[in-house]
Parts: C-alpha cells; structure tokens; sequence
C-alpha cells in the first residue's frame, strides 16, 4: 500500500529535498506551496501524513493547522511539523494542536524518514 | 549590540551548513560594519518582527550562491536560476528561524525571505547598528548582516 504524504511549503528546495528523502519508499507524494493549496489538497486526498512548514505567504502552517484541526474529515489526518520556526510559542501552540511531531530545519533526509516511520510504517519499494 | 543576540546566528549558520551544506567552512569575528552596503552582488533577506525586529542578510557571490543551492538541492545547478534563488533564501530564513529560537525572549515573527541580484541596496533599519560574520568557504567570502533593535 502506497501512503499519501503531502508537503506543503513554499519553498521549492524544501520540497525537492523531501521528495528526494521519500525516494524507493512506499508513498505517494503531494505537494503545495501555501496553506490555502494544501488545504484544499488535504481535502482532496485526504492524505495520510501531512509535512507542514509554518512561515508561508497567503496562509500560514499555524492557520492551515487550526482549518485542518476544526473539520471532521480532515481533523484526524497525522501533521508533522517541519519548519525553521522553533520558538517555544509556536512548538507549544503546534503540540497542543495536536500535531505528532515538530522537526526543525535544517534536517537530513533520514532523519525526516526515522521521524516519518514513527507514525507510518514505510516500506522500501520493490 | 547584546551578544546573546548574535551568538544564536553563529550557532544556526554552523548547524545549517553543517547539516544541509556540507562544505568545509570558517565563521571569523563578528564585527561592526563599517557601511551599509552589501558586500556581495547576491543577497537573502528576512525581516524580524515583535520584541527584536529589524533584517539579516546573507551576502554572497554568485558563483557561490550556485555552489551553496547545488549543495543544498543535491543537485547541479549552472546558473542563479529560480531555484537557486529559491535555495539561497530557504538557507536565509534557516538561519534566522533557528538564530530566534535563541534568543532570550520569545515571540519574533520573521518574514518571508526576499532574494536580490546585481547592483543593490539594503534598507537595513537606520537605528539598527549592522553587525556582520564574515564567513569562508575555501577562498570564498560571504557575510551575515545583522540588523536589529530590541524594542521597549
């Protein structure tokens, strides 16, 4: 089985960093650049981990988080924070949000997997 | 300017280049900047707000630039195309966002980070007095400007 596993942040290098770390794995990625394409991808196709940056233009990660936490059908969908915003405020509002993990950049591609594996079971692809 | 507020940028560019570079590199004393220009012909700019506001900036060579956005992308890239741009300000706001975790109070917001090419000025805060690290990457130089006023 195939995860679905959505990234949404602005920054193309971001993005290509993590597609690169998920390489040869069981998933299937997705990707927006802001809060409002990841909202509405999240609907779409009700992924099953979301990676979320925090500083975005048009809608933040924060913002995007509380659309995604106050719907039904997306409220359960698993968020790991990724960003470079690591200021107790926000890890502390992000956490009691409810999101699984808070992984602050710069990261390595195997860490974002070690982290990844801990709230979904990824296989190597055949 | 406090050194519990430039300290934290020495400590995130270590841990950005570091983790996500990977090039052998040297951070030299911080000092005062003797002008407000930008050393270099590229710069990466975030804007801080809240309690320490003001703007870093990263200033670097072109051919140094690619060289920083090929690393970071783990691929090759020739020119300072858009992704490049892109690399140079994701490292810009990498450094900021760890470098205000630091500091000694919290709530800073930092912007989204801008990237400027050729013949350019900063606006940097008049008040501000402008602290910058020299940095080395083999005979490579870049700096990291730090422009901020604590406020109240």
């Amino acid at each position: 089985m195939a995860y679905k596993v959505l990234t949404t942040d602005d920054s193309t290098t971001i993005r290509k960093i993590v597609k690169k770390a998920f390489n040869g794995y069981n998933c299937e990625l997705f990707e927006a650049v802001n809060g409002v394409e990841g909202l509405a991808l999240a609907v779409k196709e009700k992924p099953d981990l979301i990676l979320l940056d925090v500083t975005m233009p048009v809608m933040t990660g924060m913002e995007m988080l509380e659309k995604l936490k106050a719907e039904s059908d997306t409220q359960n969908i698993p968020v790991i924070m990724l960003t470079a915003e690591s200021g107790k405020s926000n890890v502390t509002k992000a956490v009691m949000m409810g999101v699984k993990d808070y992984m602050v950049k710069p990261f390595k591609g195997d860490e974002l997997i070690e982290r990844v594996n801990k709230v979904l079971r990824l296989k190597r692809s055949a | 300017m406090d050194v519990n507020y430039i300290n934290p940028f020495i400590a995130a560019v270590k841990d950005v280049f570091t983790t996500m570079i990977d090039l052998p590199f040297r951070l030299n004393k911080p000092g005062l900047k003797a002008n407000r220009e930008p050393d270099h012909e590229i710069s990466g700019i975030i804007g801080l707000s809240g309690p320490v506001a003001g703007c870093v900036v990263i200033s670097l060579k072109e051919r140094l630039a690619i060289q920083l956005a090929s690393r970071l992308m783990q691929e090759r890239l020739e020119t300072f195309d858009e992704d490049a741009v892109d690399a140079i300000g994701e490292i810009a706001n990498m450094i900021v966002g760890n470098a205000k975790s630091c500091f000694p109070q919290d709530g800073c917001t930092i912007s989204v980070p801008s990237v400027v090419s050729g013949k350019h000025k900063v606006s940097f805060p008049s008040t501000a007095p402008i602290i910058t690290i020299p940095c080395e990457i083999g005979s490579d130089q870049f700096s990291i400007d730090v422009a901020i006023v604590k406020k109240g």
